[in-house]
């Protein structure tokens, strides 16, 4: 039996799972496909997280079974394991894999130039899975302690940047609203919140006093990480311009980058961006793998410990062959933006109100029962 | 812990002490040859001059360099199209690695025509180990004039003394390189620099037209940008009048620009609020409120005349050193759809500049 975790672990799960490890590359694509319009997307996928959230949560609390799988196996029990879930294994650990390989790059790019990438993605995924690997409790404490110190650390270094705070109108947007690119930069900015299930696994695990309060805390948690990117979004545009925002790769580290403390022993302050965003990468790779992890052993009966370290291996050594066969930064972006991103979102898309719905006859029809 | 979980947690903390990163870019300070100023000169038609200054640390690693300590700078020059290959060229001429992450201050020459400089700068912001809080300022071509600041134990740079502390001068002048690098690619905004004129006066600006050699604003117009760009902290007015001298100290300035656009031309509507003290006024000037009042007048004329002769030199040279054109695309994206690829200035400028001054005096009345 695994020990609930309270209300406001939850949140702070929830809330890395999303948005936090993907934090770096995406405004270039924004700005470049839709211009100062952007706002409307980052709204847009914001309002979608936090709706598709509530979908998540309500099938978690309709089915009541210990994890995303087991429920699937309830409702779909020949479509739901043989074709929705490998779908949704391998959509979901492609976006983590080409996620992981872009923030290596990233790292090797802007720091560590003559280091190779696969030491730093392993050093990475090695944490992830020492976090991962443990107590639904336990994992829950690190998050609840780290999240807060990660949030603070980036909130000094946005503090310094503000000296550098210039252009407030391209904030507002064109009056021309343009449905096309809008559509596309959703799409391609939809990985930010692709949550490998984590709210539905976790959402029954939670002591809730009232269901409603499930709904509002992952609600509020999508909400928060929304409102985090509309921030970097703002600080990169109000710095830089549009037209200097979208000929950068990596946009946020370089405008961090323009931080210098004269009265600081460490001149470039923004270099507390590399510890904040490895932690958030670690700690969003030890969630995702969790739950992954909880949901493949939820397809047999009694799960040995030899085998959960088997499919941690797996996942690792699938995460770094992704890694490693994509060639350049360049092909990431690309793939990650309009193939994976996509995928994630018409997968979500698709399935969950079909799995909602089918949630909604089951508890129907259940036997009366005592409901949470 | 059980036997089992120490043997995991001492093969995982192997692991990770393996693959610790870093190490493959460690590299000691006398492995490292750190420049502080990169100076660029034209040598011909394609080609510049690049010179890399070294600083001498202190007597006891000066063998390193096999520089005499009293040299507080080491050079080494080349000749290149480009910065890379500059660094590859120099890098031949050093026994340590060149190392560009601590650079301070590019210094380039005002004759390299603007095109040029556009490609320099963009080449040195793609790199992105180079450090983009570096100051930009220009210099008559010429053998590199390094200002120095002899400080043990380290020599440091007067430009970059100078550019650090922001309230040090009249007025605030620096340019960092990235700011340079988003004006050469924004619409609507013509990149400017300050200008070092021998030996070490920085009061004039340099702006980059989208082609050719850069115009170099006279002190007056220079001034005139400070104040409607709000760089201005001290400045001081000195007036001959009435058989005396009126002089004004610590003038602040406080600039509110309003932009609208008609037939063809940017209207800028500048609001100045200014704030200084009555320092000296001539021997039959009393300190009336209608005396300070007619001071308040003839600073406020004195700024209205830089101001407009600052926007002059603009629609002259055909440049915008304000970022006025790009400030309006922004707030009017719409606009911008059929001028976003031009470059430097869109539209002239019509300025309308309000000042009002505010005197105070200050100390001992006489």
């Amino acid at each position: 039996m695994v020990e609930p975790i309270s209300p406001g672990q939850y949140m702070w799960m929830v809330g890395i799972s999303v948005v936090a490890a993907g934090v770096y590359v995406w405004p270039q694509f924004v700005v470049q496909n839709a211009g100062t319009n952007g706002i409307y997307t980052l709204i847009t996928i914001t309002v979608l997280a936090m709706g598709l959230a509530a979908l998540e949560v309500g099938l978690a609390l309709n089915l009541q079974e210990p994890t995303f799988v087991s429920g699937l196996k309830k409702v779909l029990p020949i479509i739901g394991v043989g074709f929705i879930f490998p779908l949704w294994a391998v959509i979901h650990i492609a976006a983590d894999g080409v996620i992981l390989a872009l923030y290596g790059m990233m790292i090797r790019v802007n720091f560590y130039p003559n280091t190779p990438r696969l030491p730093m993605d392993t050093a990475i995924v090695v944490m992830a899975i020492w976090i991962g690997g443990r107590s639904l409790s336990a994992i829950a404490r690190s998050v609840q302690f780290w999240f807060p110190i990660i949030l603070v650390l980036l909130l000094i270094v946005m503090t310094f940047s503000v000296r550098n705070l210039e252009y407030w109108s391209p904030l507002i947007p064109s009056s021309h609203f343009l449905a096309l690119p809008w559509a596309k930069t959703v799409l391609g900015t939809w990985f930010l919140f692709s949550n490998a299930a984590v709210v539905a696994t976790l959402t029954p695990h939670v002591r809730w006093r009232r269901p409603r309060d499930a709904y509002v805390t992952a609600m509020a948690a999508m909400g928060g990480q929304g409102v985090i990117l509309l921030v970097l979004y703002a600080v990169g545009l109000v710095t830089l311009g549009p037209d200097g925002l979208s000929r950068i790769y990596w946009p946020l580290v370089y405008v961090f980058s323009l931080i210098s403390v004269q009265t600081f022993f460490l001149k470039s302050i923004g270099s507390f961006v590399i510890m904040v965003w490895t932690s958030t990468t670690v700690l969003y790779m030890a969630v995702h793998l969790f739950c992954f992890n909880w949901n493949v052993m939820s397809l047999g009966k009694n799960p040995l410990v030899l085998w959960r370290a088997v499919a941690f291996g797996a996942a690792a050594l699938i995460l770094l062959a992704i890694t490693q066969v994509i060639p350049s930064n360049v092909a990431a972006a690309v793939i990650l933006f309009n193939v994976v991103s996509p995928l994630t979102l018409a997968w979500r898309v698709l399935f969950l109100p079909i799995l909602w719905l089918l949630s909604l006859r089951y508890r129907t029809n259940r036997p009366s029962e005592e409901s949470l | 812990m059980t036997w089992k979980q120490w043997i995991v947690s001492g093969m995982l903390a192997v692991l990770l002490g393996l693959s610790l990163t870093g190490c493959w870019d460690d590299e000691t300070v006398t492995q490292r040859a750190t420049a502080f100023v990169l100076s660029i000169m034209p040598a011909s038609d394609h080609e510049f001059r690049f010179t890399f200054y070294f600083p001498n640390p202190a007597q006891s690693i000066s063998t390193n360099v096999n520089l005499p300590s009293s040299e507080p700078f080491a050079k080494t020059p080349v000749i290149a199209h480009s910065i890379s290959q500059a660094i590859r060229e120099a890098q031949r001429d050093l026994a340590r690695d060149l190392f560009l992450g601590q650079l301070q201050d590019i210094i380039v020459s005002r004759d390299i025509p603007a095109q040029n400089i556009d490609r320099l700068v963009q080449e040195y912001n793609r790199d992105a180990y180079s450090s983009n809080t570096v100051f930009v300022v220009a210099e008559p071509t010429g053998p590199d004039p390094l200002p120095v600041t002899t400080q043990e134990p380290v020599p440091s740079v007067y430009y970059t003394q100078y550019f650090n502390c922001s309230t040090c001068q009249p007025a605030y002048l620096s340019r960092p390189v990235w700011k340079v690098w988003d004006a050469f690619v924004t619409p609507g905004v013509s990149p400017i620099i300050p200008y070092a004129s021998p030996p070490t006066r920085i009061v004039r600006m340099l702006v980059y037209p989208v082609k050719g050699r850069p115009v170099l604003m006279t002190r007056d117009e220079s001034r005139g940008w400070a104040l409607m760009m709000n760089h201005v902290h001290k400045e001081s007015y000195w007036f001959r009048k009435d058989g005396g001298a009126t002089v004004i100290k610590r003038l602040r300035a406080r600039a509110h620009v309003q932009l609208t656009y008609r037939a063809g031309h940017l209207i800028a509507n500048v609001r100045i609020d200014a704030h200084g003290s009555l320092i000296e006024w001539p021997p039959d000037f009393l300190v009336t409120p209608q005396n300070v009042g007619l001071a308040q007048a003839i600073t406020s004329k004195e700024i209205i005349t830089e101001c407009l002769k600052a926007v002059d030199f603009a629609n002259r040279t055909r440049t915008d050193p304000f970022g006025w054109g790009r400030n309006y695309l922004f707030a009017h994206p719409d606009q911008g759809l059929q001028f976003a690829s031009q470059r430097g200035m869109v539209w002239p400028i019509t300025a309308h500049v309000t000042v009002i001054t505010h005197l105070s005096t200050s100390g001992v009345s006489d």
